[in-house]
């Protein structure tokens, strides 16, 4: 008789637990899920990414094998210098390309876009690649990419750079010489890139020696650049 | 005693089945966001107090979010809407995004970098009837950097993931500073009248208490009824830019742009601006560690996403 009595209260307290437990949970998941109905707001905005972009030398080698020969002007036969070199990078929708140099020799850059092959008819200027030594041939396409002057000014028939930029270059060190203080100048459009993949482009690099003869012990540098940009504001 | 636990376990264990599988349904169906209506009265929403709204209608770029990876698919996936036009209420839809605004570009290019400023906006709408909102924005700097994959030899696919890498996201919170307001400030110099920004109430570590009382209501034209709410951001394009314009520091420019409280956050939350150097106070390291930290951002963010959680 005992066992059966207990037997009773075991059922009921399982049958009384268990409708307690399923209540608060009827109640408990409402609140709960309440209480995570969220309002959230994402604000966004893209990252102009500084390392995207690499500049190169031929066949998409290391900038350690860009190499400006040194140029004589005093060879009358050639007036103007090719050199090749590439713009590589990734995710980047559009980009400019930016030079800036001194002008002891007052020579003057233009920058076209280029194609590379094996063959070497009609090629510009050619690479021999420090990975192999194959030789890869750059043919110019196109005319000069366009370009805007930042600071270059005329005077007494060169072109020099004026003081836009001095105290970016230099600070407020005022010593120098007027042929140090660099011309700058980009592309005016954009290039288009790759938003979703890697790229490689080729460019030459066309120095004109314009009618210099002489140009011993004279020496200019010149930086090659590149920016991205992910592009024109709607 | 052994033979009642041995009684009792089945309809336990049933009740523990019946409460996860209720628990999960319950709890799924209302966090999705697509037809879920907040005000439902039958979900006991009477303490909900407001909506958020959003106003932003443009973006600068157009076509740098969209593709099968991009930054609007993923975000898509995660239930935020986009259409400026027709979703600009958490009524409308609990997770809404839109367009950081930038107020400095480079050539008509609006992307984020050293030196650049702006703000995110947005209006509470209290709910008919609530007097009073008083709520706290808890608001996560995140962001998303494409990456190749391999999936076979040879074989890459491209994706855009969010980083969760804790030393690289700490570092927006140095970089990307957060306040609750802004003034605009003129100085008089050698150089000519030069027009800057001046912070005031640093937002710390996310947390953005807000309340309506004493507060008036916005007076833009359709949302007269909400409060206005403005987060103006700044990327110090320098550690310099930070650490020599303090107000009350009379910088030589006459600058002063950053309230000291930044300075006790930089000394709290060295790992926050500086990629090096953090346990340095000489402002050369200092520097040096700022600026490559701008790197981290730049090698490892391909966007930048800030969360605004509204939830009550």
């Amino acid at each position: 008789m005992s066992e059966k009595v207990e037997t009773i209260s075991v059922k009921r307290l399982s049958i009384v637990t268990s409708l307690i437990l399923i209540l608060l949970l009827f109640v408990a998941s409402p609140v709960y899920a309440w209480l995570n109905t969220g309002k959230v707001l994402l604000a966004y905005a893209p990252v102009s990414t500084v390392s995207s972009l690499f500049i190169g030398a031929g066949h998409n080698e290391d900038i350690k094998y860009l190499y400006f020969d040194g140029i004589d002007a005093k060879d009358q036969g050639e007036r103007y210098k090719y050199y090749v070199f590439c713009i590589s990078g990734e995710f980047a929708p559009y980009y400019k390309i930016q030079l800036a140099y001194t002008t002891n020799n007052q020579f003057t850059y233009d920058i076209f876009h280029a194609t590379e092959s094996n063959n070497p008819a009609g090629a510009t200027v050619s690479y021999i690649a420090a990975e192999d030594g194959t030789t890869y041939y750059y043919t110019i396409n196109g005319g000069a990419i366009s370009g805007t002057y930042l600071n270059g000014q005329a005077v007494g028939g060169e072109y020099i750079a004026d003081n836009t930029y001095h105290s970016d270059t230099y600070g407020s060190y005022n010593s120098v010489n007027k042929y140090a203080e660099p011309i700058y100048w980009q592309t005016s459009g954009l290039i288009t890139g790759n938003v979703y993949d890697k790229f490689t482009h080729y460019y030459i690099l066309r120095v004109y020696l314009g009618n210099k003869i002489d140009n011993d012990k004279e020496t200019d540098v010149i930086c090659i650049a590149a920016k991205t940009q992910s592009g024109s504001g709607s | 005693m052994r033979k009642k636990i041995i009684t009792l376990l089945p309809p336990i264990i049933m009740t523990i089945v019946i409460i996860s599988i209720v628990t999960v349904t319950t709890y799924t169906w209302l966090a999705m966001n697509e037809g879920v209506n907040t005000e439902n009265p039958e979900m006991a929403i009477e303490s909900d107090t407001y909506d958020l709204v959003v106003r932003r209608t443009t973006e600068y770029n157009r076509g740098i979010y969209e593709g099968i990876d991009g930054l609007k698919s993923i975000i898509g996936g995660e239930g935020y809407l986009f259409d400026y036009d027709t979703y600009t209420s958490t009524s409308d839809n609990t997770r809404l995004a839109y367009e950081i605004v930038n107020e400095n570009d480079y050539e008509g290019d609006y992307s984020l970098m050293p030196g650049t400023y702006g703000y995110i906006d947005f209006y509470i709408r209290p709910h008919a009837g609530v007097t009073l909102v008083e709520t706290t924005f808890e608001i996560t700097l995140s962001g998303f950097k494409r990456s190749y994959n391999e999936v076979g030899e040879g074989n890459y696919v491209l994706s855009l993931n969010e980083v969760t890498d804790s030393a690289k996201l700490d570092m927006l919170k140095g970089h990307f500073l957060l306040f609750e307001g802004r003034s605009s400030e003129t100085v008089v110099s050698s150089s000519g009248t030069v027009n800057y920004y001046r912070y005031s109430d640093l937002i710390e570590d996310g947390i953005l208490e807000f309340s309506s009382l004493g507060k008036a209501k916005s007076t833009d034209p359709g949302y007269e009824d909400c409060y206005k709410v403005t987060i103006y951001w700044c990327w110090p394009v320098t550690y310099f830019e930070i650490n020599d314009h303090y107000i009350g520091s009379n910088p030589e420019d006459g600058e002063e742009m950053f309230p000291t409280t930044v300075a006790t956050y930089i000394n709290n939350h060295p790992s926050y601006f500086f990629a090096t150097n953090q346990n340095s106070l000489d402002p050369d390291l200092r520097s040096d560690g700022y600026n490559e930290g701008d790197q981290v951002i730049g090698d490892n963010f391909n966007y930048i996403v800030v969360y605004i959680d509204g939830t009550e």
